[in-house]
């Protein structure tokens, strides 16, 4: 469809309604139909991008296995969420509120609760937090 | 020689601003100078808009400066009168600016102002935009596109409420496009719209109102947010989005333009530019231009345009009811358009069963990244573990496309 089929508007005339509501149907209908083969065109290649992501890489033969003959004691590995720290972090929180309220509280146990955080790790959405809290 | 002197002073005076306010309706020029005073506390304390708001308010300060004699003033919107050409029966054969006129008679904010009333200014703003926008979240979720063209809503729903009140279809579209929540495009429109004939409302009006409401984004949006979602869809998290390729970033503003171009011509010229920009960006082999296109030369369009547009607000342009009319179907053009992104985002949740906060919808009205920033406020004010910024910058950057598409389908359809 091109604009310029349509009937013109001269710019100083008077608008009456079916001028008024041509425009309007017209306006939103184009602005609807190009943004929707935009939809389309992006999720077409977009899904080919992504079809050609997946493709599995070509089986390499495993490396062949070395033998440390005096072995370094390695460091223990470090969890993606360190659940001690967590529970650290939280004694303190719950430490401070003692001091302001007067009261005792006693953590009788902490679970992660069953939400989605967008699939991030505690410490990511909180650094997430802080970035974005300035907006 | 005691009469040289008096002679002197009096000279003086007759040809001072102080006598000049007192001739005629020049009076009125002093409330313009108040209302650019006014503009300039929003830009400077307020930091609403600056960069721009702050050059249009000195424009208006500079134009409305008294003056005796007219070639003293700083602007000549005479100079811009159109130049008929009759045939010998009287009928008008052609019309045109006379720009050969303006460059021997004009001053410095005339020979400016060519940049605007050629179109020059917008594109060039567009092409630095282009270079500082990252349209990864929208190829990523490409569903976003639909909340950028809900959110234009505003534009053509306030086009019927300019043609009710009386305003003629030039106007009307030059009003309407504030909606768009895009000051480069309703500068754009408005200058192309209100080229062609005798009109109340001038460029300056509408980038006034444009840049205004720009600014109060944040005051605007948020009630009309909370009013159409529930407490349950503001909470509503969305899945993070997945990783764009380069060759996706380099295909898209080719492809964007291909298809903007094909079915809406008049839009070309701001959306080539904004994908001009973008893919100098996304190549990564145009650093240097890259540069240019969104410090130097962006900064000296912002000042070019920003004093030349204030320039245009003379007080008989600007003191009637008219811009009053302006302002108020500005306000509202805003406000139909975040109730249409966010009514479509609503939508949208039910459509795919609750993956889509309704609250990124208003975005839609582009106003980058300010809107995309409601949208995370305002997610983060019901729950502060939900991120919507990144999902908010899909239909914040579509709606800078569809800004530009619905001012194609306007100077399409008038003129």
């Amino acid at each position: 469809m091109n604009l310029y089929m349509l009937a013109k508007i001269a710019p100083t005339a008077d608008l009456n309604i079916s001028q008024t509501a041509g425009v309007i149907i017209s306006g939103l209908s184009v602005v609807f139909l190009v943004l929707l083969l935009l939809v389309g065109f992006v999720s077409l290649f977009g899904s080919f991008f992504k079809k050609s992501k997946k493709e599995p890489p070509a089986r390499q033969a495993p490396p062949p296995k070395q033998e440390i003959k005096n072995p370094v004691p390695a460091t223990a590995p470090v969890p993606e969420e360190d659940d001690d720290e967590i529970i650290a972090v939280i004694s303190a929180v719950v430490a401070q509120m003692s001091i302001q309220d007067g009261k005792n509280y006693r953590i009788k146990s902490v679970k992660a609760k069953n939400q989605k955080s967008g699939g991030r790790p505690v410490w990511a959405s909180e650094g997430l937090r802080q970035n974005t809290n300035p907006f | 020689m005691l009469e040289i002197f008096l002679d002197t002073l009096k000279e003086i005076w007759n040809t001072s601003g102080i006598s000049a306010i007192f001739i005629g309706d020049n009076w009125k020029n002093l409330i313009m100078i108040a209302i650019s005073f006014g503009f300039m506390y929003l830009a400077i304390v307020k930091k609403f808009e600056p960069l721009l708001l702050l050059p249009i308010a000195f424009g208006m300060f500079l134009t409305n400066l008294p003056v005796v004699n007219i070639s003293d003033a700083i602007y000549h919107p005479e100079l811009f009168d159109y130049v008929y050409e009759y045939d010998t029966a009287g009928n008008i054969i052609d019309h045109y600016i006379d720009y050969g006129r303006v460059l021997k008679e004009g001053g410095l904010l005339d020979i400016l102002y060519i940049g605007v009333k050629l179109g020059l200014y917008p594109p060039l703003i567009f092409l630095g935009i282009g270079t500082m926008t990252d349209f990864a979240p929208l190829i990523a979720n490409p569903k976003s596109f639909l909340l950028g063209a809900a959110a234009q809503g505003g534009i053509f729903i306030t086009f019927l409420g300019a043609a009710l009140i009386g305003f003629s279809a030039a106007e009307a579209g030059s009003i309407a496009i504030i909606g768009g929540a895009d000051g480069p495009t309703a500068i754009y429109v408005s200058t192309k719209l209100l080229s062609g004939g005798d009109f109340n409302i001038s460029t300056g009006t509408i980038a006034l109102a444009a840049y205004t409401y720009m600014a109060l984004v944040p005051v605007i949006q948020p009630p009309i947010m909370k009013l159409l979602t529930t407490d349950k869809e503001r909470k509503i998290k969305m899945g993070n989005l997945r990783t764009v390729s380069k060759t996706e970033k380099i295909i898209f503003p080719v492809a964007v333009t291909l298809i903007v171009a094909l079915i809406v011509p008049s839009a070309a010229t701001l959306v080539g530019m904004l994908m001009l920009g973008n893919i100098l960006k996304e190549s990564g082999v145009c650093s240097r231009l890259v540069d240019t296109a969104q410090n130097s030369l962006m900064n000296i369009i912002t000042i070019f345009l920003g004093v030349s547009v204030g320039a245009t607000t003379k007080a008989d342009k600007i003191l009637n009811v008219e811009f009053a009319e302006v302002i108020f179907l500005g306000v509202i053009a805003f406000c139909i358009g975040t109730a249409c992104g966010v009514l479509f985002g609503k939508l949208m949740c039910k459509v795919t069963g609750g993956k889509v906060n309704p609250l990124i919808g208003s975005a839609g009205v582009s106003a980058v990244p300010m809107a995309a920033r409601v949208s995370q406020k305002v997610g983060a004010e019901y729950d502060p573990t939900n991120f919507l910024l990144m999902h908010a910058m899909g239909p914040n950057v579509a709606g800078v496309i569809g800004s530009a598409v619905a001012a194609g389908v306007l100077l399409g359809v008038i003129g």
